[in-house]
């Protein structure tokens, strides 16, 4: 090569590559042949004209630093993947230990809700730690939307009722007030958005579930909650637009008032109840009515089939009708967590465990 | 990179402070204006992430190139993604995207630029790597997972191109 890195100087390569290339006898200089070694040799000086003509840019002076800033950030977070890893290996082990206990073990005596738990004490103790200063707990705290304050209160209200009757007493009252401050006039628990009815259902079932633990009856906030429950249903008997998730949550709200007392003059459990038999010829139940079919695969959902499951088999006992709609969802919850599925989640695959254990029992 | 991959943070930054500018002139060159600096240390926490599955007898350029490219692919696959996204909303919203004030790169002279610019993904590729970089070809078809003769075979045509492309535009001068 003769090292031109100029365009201009093409030709003349050419015609010196071709001379010599002719000289040594290599080529006979016909016009075919003049064309290619052209092109060789003007894409020899476009790759010399590329490497000479380009610019080399050094990094900022930062960039070293920021580098290493993001690898030990990715460091510390190998290493906290790795611990649970380690913690999810170890929870799996509990969890089939604490099945296997369960399913051989006697039930436990009457009362051992208030004996110390262990690891639920510490996660109650957790709660109570943040717990705001109104009683309430705020989402935002842990990463949620604030929309579902009331909701979160009564999810918590209903874990340390179960866990902790006695340690937090006070903590349970001070979540009590708070609930019973976000109700509207209506009846309604928090804002009236889209999300009301979720909220309403966990504020109405959590005070339903605190005024049974202390014998109390039904109070007239409690009332004015229910009625909202009333108002609220469609006409085919579900609630939320045919949705099993809000349908479930309010028959449950309605078959624990039953039993703190209130009459269904109107017939809303019974229809209810009608709808989820209904519901549940296919077997599983999911969030029908809240999702567009093209998004949510009709696969059935294990949490809302699971307590599907148990309503429908507690309600049984007075209406044997529903026995055989029970039973399908037992077979198929049965069947449906034979198979490890992400889809199912660890609130799924929870719900099914205790809905199956108790079948068992 | 074998005391790197053991965890030496000393060794590993050794190799930043070696390798950032060679791989931040690869991403301008692969036409990435803006941001190179951010893929650089995406690939470095790439290499990190992987450091275990670095084997010494592969040359550690390859493996470095080899993240590179694939931190340029994911990227180049995002910015398309948001593009959509963006197009979308725009158009829903009945408003016009906004023309492009992204710079442009500088590191090459202009029509070059340009002509690196109307070569295919494949082509541009091999002259980033092979002419600019300036791996060897064996090196370039290990990092682009295509034989060595199509590695020359690219490169031919990518200059072919080239010398074709800034040929036309002396002519439209």
């Amino acid at each position: 090569m003769s090292g031109s890195t100029n365009d201009d100087d093409f030709p003349e390569v050419t015609a010196n590559a071709v001379r010599r290339l002719a000289a040594a006898g290599a080529v006979s200089p016909s016009p075919g042949l003049t064309n290619e070694v052209m092109e060789a040799v003007g894409i020899e000086a476009m790759r010399e004209r590329l490497s000479a003509m380009e610019t080399w840019r050094e990094a900022s002076p930062g960039l070293a630093g920021r580098v290493m800033a993001a690898v030990r950030e990715e460091r510390r977070r190998e290493a906290v993947e790795r611990r649970w890893r380690i913690v999810r290996v170890a929870a799996v082990a509990c969890g089939v230990a604490a099945c296997l206990v369960a399913l051989l073990a006697p039930p436990l005596p009457l009362g051992g809700r208030n004996a110390p738990h262990g690891a639920a004490d510490v996660a109650a103790d957790r709660l109570v730690e943040l717990q705001d200063a109104d009683g309430s707990w705020s989402p935002s705290a842990t990463g949620g939307r604030e929309v579902y304050r009331p909701a979160l209160t009564a999810l918590a209200l209903m874990a340390l009722e179960r866990h902790s009757h006695l340690r937090h007493q006070k903590s349970i009252c001070r979540a009590e007030q708070a609930l019973l401050s976000m109700q509207s006039d209506d009846g309604a628990f928090g804002s009236s958005t889209r999300v009301a009815l979720y909220n309403h259902s966990f504020a109405t079932f959590a005070l339903l579930g605190h005024a049974a633990s202390n014998g109390a009856g039904i109070s007239d906030e409690i009332r004015k909650a229910i009625g909202f429950s009333l108002a609220s249903q469609d006409n085919t008997g579900s609630w939320g637009g045919g949705d099993a998730s809000m349908t479930l949550w309010q028959v449950a709200i309605l078959l624990k008032a039953r039993d703190a007392g209130w009459t269904d003059g109107g017939g809303h459990l019974r229809r209810g109840m009608a709808w989820l038999r209904r519901e549940g010829r296919r077997g599983m139940f999911d969030y029908r009515g809240m999702m567009d079919d093209r998004y949510a695969p009709r696969e059935g959902n294990a949490a809302l089939t699971a307590m599907a499951a148990s309503r429908l088999r507690q309600e049984a006992v007075m209406h044997p009708e529903l026995r055989a709609t029970a039973e399908s969802a037992f077979a198929s919850l049965d069947e449906a967590m034979s198979v490890p599925r992400e889809y199912y989640g660890p609130h799924g695959t929870y719900k099914a465990a205790v809905a199956l254990l108790a079948d068992r029992r | 990179m074998m005391a790197a991959a053991k965890g030496d943070m000393r060794s590993f930054e050794a190799l930043v402070v070696r390798h950032q500018t060679p791989l931040l002139n690869f991403f301008r060159r692969s036409g990435v204006y803006t941001d190179a600096e951010d893929l650089v240390q995406q690939t470095f926490v790439r290499l990190y992430r992987y450091r275990e599955r670095y084997s010494p007898r592969a040359k550690f350029t390859t493996f470095l190139y080899l993240l590179a490219r694939q931190v340029r692919v994911d990227e180049v696959r995002k910015r398309i993604r948001a593009k959509v996204l963006r197009e979308r909303l725009m158009a829903d919203e009945g408003v016009e995207e906004p023309v492009s004030t992204e710079a442009p790169y500088d590191g090459l002279a202009d029509d070059l630029q340009a002509a690196l610019c109307k070569l295919s993904n494949a082509h541009r590729e091999v002259v980033v790597l092979g002419v600019l970089q300036e791996l060897p070809y064996a090196e370039v078809a290990e990092i682009t997972g295509v034989p060595v003769g199509t590695v020359k075979s690219r490169m031919f045509h990518a200059l072919k191109a080239l010398r074709r492309i800034l040929g036309d535009e002396r002519i439209d001068k």
